[in-house]
């Protein structure tokens, strides 16, 4: 390939990421119309593009087949449903700056069937987040900001939940709500009863000389049923 | 169903091939550890039976998600200033 014909295929390349980024830009909360910019398509890195303009991200990364990894910025995001739906090869996704502007959830990893890392998640303003990690029998690492799980939360399909991942997510349960539910899988549940630590000032803090357990923390300190 | 009491949390397990249901959670458990102020009679048995049927009903509850249609892509090209 000459040299000319190198930069006109590296502009075209930069004319490309221009569109892409512009259209992600163009994800504006109540537009008539949704782009799902990556959805359905062989994208394997997303590093590139800013992702921090975008209001509605519903399905942004749905069914991409090769991606294993996303890390982006949302801190301008009000929808996230689907946001990773059936991305059956994504294995760490890091969520950074997701704010309490976020309503919609709904499955934004369902079907992620080799997802093993999510963080940082913030559920406080969502409305709804059925199944967000349905199908997700890989998890291990899940993290939440603290006090903002305010409605009943699924995380059944996960039997390896890390001790770690377990103390976030009781950290992250909402302890003024009422009659809320943390339904686990029956191995991470199990494994709550056996966890100890200390709690300070309302956070839990693993402790092996602790006296207080996993689960008396959930369903005692923050009042939630666990299922 | 057996109620009881462990490390001062209230315990509800299921009879023998039985499971525990809360319609206002939509949630199925095996066994359950109560909240301080929650409401044990929200938990009634169920049968493995019926527990497929739920779930199954659950599943049918998914619904297929909203594509973008031909013209959603015309507006878009027309917002970046794209002519035909």
């Amino acid at each position: 390939m000459s040299l000319r014909d190198k930069v006109e295929q590296l502009i075209e390349l930069a004319k490309l990421k221009e569109v892409i980024q512009a259209r992600i830009d163009l994800n504006k909360y109540g537009n008539s119309y949704n782009l799902f910019v990556f959805s359905n398509t062989n994208i394997t890195d997303v590093s590139m593009f800013d992702f921090s303009k975008a209001e509605t991200l519903t399905k942004m990364f749905s069914e991409c087949p090769n991606i294993e990894k996303i890390e982006v910025d949302v801190s301008s995001a009000r929808l996230l449903a689907r946001f990773c739906y059936n991305s059956p090869n994504l294995k760490k996704v890091i969520i950074k700056k997701m704010t309490d502007a976020v309503s919609e959830g709904d499955m934004m990893f369902q079907s992620c069937g080799n997802l093993e890392s999510v963080e940082t998640l913030n559920l406080k303003s969502l409305k709804s987040y059925d199944g967000v990690f349905r199908f997700c029998n890989k998890l291990k690492d899940v993290g939440f900001v603290p006090e903002t799980i305010m409605r009943t939360l699924n995380i059944s399909w996960s039997p390896d939940l890390t001790d770690n991942s377990l103390v976030n997510t009781a950290n992250g349960l909402n302890s003024t709500v009422t009659g809320q539910t943390l339904k686990l899988h029956t191995t991470s549940k199990t494994r709550c009863s056996t966890i100890k630590g200390t709690v300070t000032d309302g956070t839990f803090v693993q402790n092996e000389n602790g006296t207080v357990s996993l689960t008396t923390f959930i369903t005692t300190n923050k009042g939630w049923t666990l299922a | 169903m057996i109620t009881s009491t462990e490390n001062e949390i209230r315990v509800l397990i299921p009879d023998n091939g039985k499971w525990l249901y809360n319609a206002n959670v939509k949630t199925i458990s095996d066994k359950v550890y109560l909240g301080i102020k929650a409401d044990a009679s929200e938990w009634v048995e169920i049968t493995e039976d019926e527990k497929q049927r739920l779930e199954a009903e659950w599943e049918a509850e998914i619904d297929n998600p909203d594509e973008a249609t031909e013209e959603d892509y015309l507006n878009a090209l027309e917002r970046l200033g794209v002519k035909e």
